[in-house]
């Protein structure tokens, strides 16, 4: 397995994925929800992702030199691990259609006023599908080369917002019984599940590195600075923060900055579709590495372009037929429980592999106890499926 | 007497007129030299070839018969170092190569003296490259000029130079120069490896060889670095690189290249660090005005025009209100306009250039202007674009071709489509294939010992390592304390 990704910059997609509709539309939905106590629902979103990051991080420790679906058929056999495969297609799926409607909707509101959807559509499928066919290592290089730009952007309009915008007092907090707030959490967790796209970095990346504190400092900045613009933003709107759904667009309208400056919104503009470029990439490249290896004939020969024709034709067909306006895919994300359900399991795979994979491994230590215990076995191999071993001659 | 083997070798030179065949006759003895007429030094061979030979033999008079030996005269007569021996079969090709062939009566081998003389150019200045500080002199057409350029800088043994030729017809010679102790030989023997492979009728200019050395020949992008300059080459081989000098070609070609070498200029390590440092951020804002601002620009004005400040609106609205042209249209106009310009003062001699700039600048310009058939601020962003273009002399094809892409794309597409092209532009130099390093390194990678040489230029004192973005046998470039 050729490694092509450091863990530096492994953390830095990690960074980059916690963001984009965060910044937009979710935090007028989450106070729909919630009100100010969706501060706390976000806060419990963020626990589980950095949960799910560590959990993992471990796993890609342990298993360096393992491709995901190998790794997944050797721990779950091959049905299975199809159907966790599918399960992360469906989930990466719903992803970047909420990407696609929601950027749609950022766009439309802040720059493109009479743009139809299917320029957006075809500029952000282009651009996900170039990065997907570049391949994982520039896909890494490139999300490397963009964080210091986001990074200063970002760290730059949380302290202009913070030092300049007129806060309000949020008190008094737990307005919501705790089950509100968890049940908030649980219909948005579809717009969780950040690191889950590590698992198909597996067998990938260079573990030589030793700064893993730095790398994981990277991530907890990423999830604090979202923490912090939904403190902003409902310090700023307060009650009147599910009207603003251009949130970080509306936020910088607000901000006296702007009469002193001028209209700096295409500052906040540019980043957000800095960040739904890179977004769609990972999300693209997500969905092929899935669909490449669900598609069972071992006869295609191209499966990498057979995956991205079909995942492009049914992202079209369902921005187009199914959900053609906004109201439409918000009502069916947000909505419907279903999709909180697939999301909930979705982001139980990581935690399911690692126990499973907890578990072999102990089994495998047992066996090899007892067989080190028989004379003339020296050289043991377990395999994925039961064990053989050798005997020394 | 002219011999039947000088008459062969003529003929099969296809009895050029200038190949020349000359009779000596001295003491019973009898001499031809055979040689291209225009390529030779006539003064070395009269005093060194023809002279001795004729001195030797009336001084030796009737006792010459008894101790003649070709060796003889390769060794005591001929006052000329590069003399060899060689064989009826090596003669044409020696002949092809300028040297002047001596057949001698009888003998069955043939001297070879070189003595090939042809026009060269001193070295000077070159005009792609010129600097207020740090040495002048430049490459010339003489690949042994060059050689000798680089080497008067390296007085060790670890300067190597390895030769080839390359064409079929024009033989040309190619050097590959490169520091034993510092190269990957990996490096040295994946380039020659390339370079052996290449089958081509004749090598005009080094140019001929780029496509033949990029990973990705029909990528626009430059991967082949290409320098007229004999210090930056040498402070490139320091860096681990491998240097390709081309017989007739002022350009010498370095390898492996990343983006961040066109971005530094010799003057920055022969002034200031803190200075430089700041021109090179002058140099990335005019990469990014050059490639961006114009397109930028129709995007705001057909689709963004509501998150321009209101005093720029109200600006450009009031000086664009009359412009009977599309934002586009505008655009393309003026740049068109400037690229003839730029192309009929190139083509013009000096003087009817400086005209012509004048006649475009204002009286095109300016009358355009007023006759409100385009605006001031579209004048305005295609001139600072085609400026800035030159803050980077060395990617002005590529980033003329980028400009140009990001217009369509500003107009077609909007902001979005300029940003989804820049990302898309730093994806695909991320995922060029450029000898095992990373194009945009030390961005992206981020190797951070190298930061020290990339947009900030530390002190040569902070720099103790040489890159690491380029693989080599030695990592430390000096051994520096500063207490001491």
């Amino acid at each position: 397995m050729i490694k092509t990704i450091s863990v530096r910059q492994l953390s830095i997609i990690g960074f980059i994925s916690v963001f984009a509709l965060k910044l937009t539309i979710l935090p007028s939905l989450f106070y729909q929800k919630s009100g100010i106590d969706a501060l706390f629902s976000l806060f419990f979103l963020i626990i589980f992702d950095l949960l799910e990051y560590f959990i993992i991080l471990k796993l890609l420790k342990q298993n360096q030199n393992k491709d995901f679906y190998q790794f997944l058929c050797d721990k779950t056999g091959k049905i299975v691990a199809k159907i966790i495969l599918f399960l992360l297609f469906v989930f990466y799926f719903i992803k970047i259609i909420l990407l696609t409607s929601g950027g749609y909707n950022f766009a439309r509101n802040a720059i493109f006023k009479e743009a139809p959807l299917f320029l957006f559509a075809f500029i952000l499928l282009s651009i996900s599908n170039s990065l997907c066919l570049f391949k994982t290592q520039s896909y890494a290089r490139t999300s490397e080369f963009f964080y210091p730009i986001i990074l200063i952007m970002m760290s730059i309009f949380m302290i202009i917002a913070l030092f300049t915008a007129p806060m309000q007092d949020l008190r008094p907090f737990f307005q919501n019984t705790f089950s509100n707030i968890f049940n908030t959490s649980f219909m948005f967790s579809i717009v969780s599940g950040n690191f889950l796209f590590m698992l198909f970095f597996m067998g990938r990346i260079k573990f030589k590195e030793t700064k893993y504190k730095s790398y994981n400092f990277k991530i907890l900045y990423g999830c604090f600075l979202v923490f912090l613009f939904y403190f902003i933003d409902y310090s700023i709107f307060k009650y009147t923060a599910m009207a603003h759904p251009q949130a970080i667009s509306e936020i910088i309208q607000f901000l006296p900055l702007t009469n002193i400056i001028g209209n700096f919104d295409w500052l906040a503009v540019s980043l957000m579709l800095l960040l739904f470029s890179l977004h769609g990439g990972l999300f693209i490249i997500c969905l092929s590495y899935s669909l490449k290896n669900i598609l069972v004939n071992k006869k295609i020969k191209n499966k990498n372009l057979l995956s991205l024709i079909i995942i492009n034709f049914l992202i079209l067909i369902f921005i187009y037929f199914v959900f053609p306006k906004f109201e439409d895919m918000r009502q069916f994300v947000f909505n419907q429980y279903y999709v909180p359900i697939l999301s909930s399991i979705v982001f139980f795979i990581p935690l399911f592999l690692y126990i499973i994979s907890f578990i072999i491994e102990k089994i495998n230590k047992k066996n090899r106890v007892i067989l080190k215990r028989k004379k003339g076995i020296t050289n043991i191999n377990f395999k994925n499926k039961g064990m053989y071993y050798e005997k020394d001659f | 007497m002219i011999f039947r083997a000088s008459k062969d070798l003529k003929a099969k030179m296809n009895d050029s007129e200038d190949v020349v065949i000359k009779e000596i006759c001295c003491s019973n003895k009898e001499f031809n030299l055979i040689f291209v007429k225009t390529m030779i030094d006539e003064k070395s061979l009269t005093y060194a070839v023809i002279g001795p030979i004729i001195d030797y033999f009336s001084k030796k008079n009737n006792s010459v018969n008894e101790d003649f030996n070709i060796n003889k005269i390769k060794n005591e007569v001929l006052k000329t170092l590069d003399v060899k021996l060689i064989t009826k079969k090596e003669s044409l090709n020696e002949l092809s190569s300028n040297k002047v062939l001596l057949i001698i009566k009888g003998e069955k081998k043939i001297l070879s003296i070189d003595i090939i003389k042809y026009p060269i150019r001193t070295p000077t200045e070159p005009p792609t490259s010129a600097v207020v500080k740090g040495p002048r002199e430049g490459f010339v057409e003489d690949m042994n000029t060059n050689i000798s350029l680089i080497r008067k800088r390296f007085n060790s043994q670890e300067l190597t130079v390895k030769q080839m030729s390359i064409g079929k017809r024009s033989q040309t010679k190619i050097s590959i120069v490169y520091l034993n102790q510092i190269v990957s030989i990996n490096l040295v023997k994946r380039i020659e490896k390339k370079l052996k492979k290449i089958n081509i009728d004749g090598v005009i200019d080094s140019y001929y060889l780029i496509p033949f050395l990029q990973n990705n020949p029909s990528s626009m992008f430059k991967q082949v670095g290409n320098c007229e300059k004999p210090d930056i080459i040498s402070a490139k081989l320091l860096e681990g690189r491998v240097a390709i000098i081309v017989d007739n070609s002022p350009i010498v070609l370095t390898l492996p290249f990343m983006f961040i070498e066109d971005l530094q200029n010799s003057n920055d390590y022969y002034s200031l660090s803190q200075y430089a440092t700041y021109i090179r951020v002058i140099r990335i804002l005019g990469l990014l005005f050059s490639v961006i601002i114009p397109g930028t620009y129709i995007s705001f004005r057909l689709y963004h025009y509501n998150i321009v400040p209101i005093n720029f609106l109200v600006t450009i609205a009031n000086s664009t209100a009359s412009i009977p042209l599309t934002p586009f249209l505008e655009v393309i106009f003026i740049l068109i306009l400037f690229e003839i310009l730029y192309e009929v003062s190139l083509r013009l001699p000096r003087y009817l250039g400086l005209a012509t700039s004048i006649v475009g600048a204002l009286v095109l310009g300016d009358t355009g202007v007023k006759a409100g058939l385009i605006s001031p601020p579209g004048v305005m962003v295609i001139a600072l674009s085609t400026i800035a273009v030159y803050t980077i002399p060395d990617q002005v094809d590529q980033i003329n071709l980028l400009r140009a892409t990001f217009i369509v794309l500003g107009s077609a597409l909007g902001l979005f489509g300029i940003i989804a092209g820049f990302v898309f532009v730093i994806a695909y130099l991320n995922s060029l294939e450029n000898y095992g390093v990373g194009y945009l390194a030390p961005f992206s990678p981020k190797i951070s010992s190298d930061l020290k040489d990339g947009v900030i230029k530390s002190n040569i004192i902070y720099m103790k390592e040489r890159p690491k973005s380029i693989k080599n046998k030695n990592k430390t470039r000096m051994k520096y304390d500063k207490d001491n």
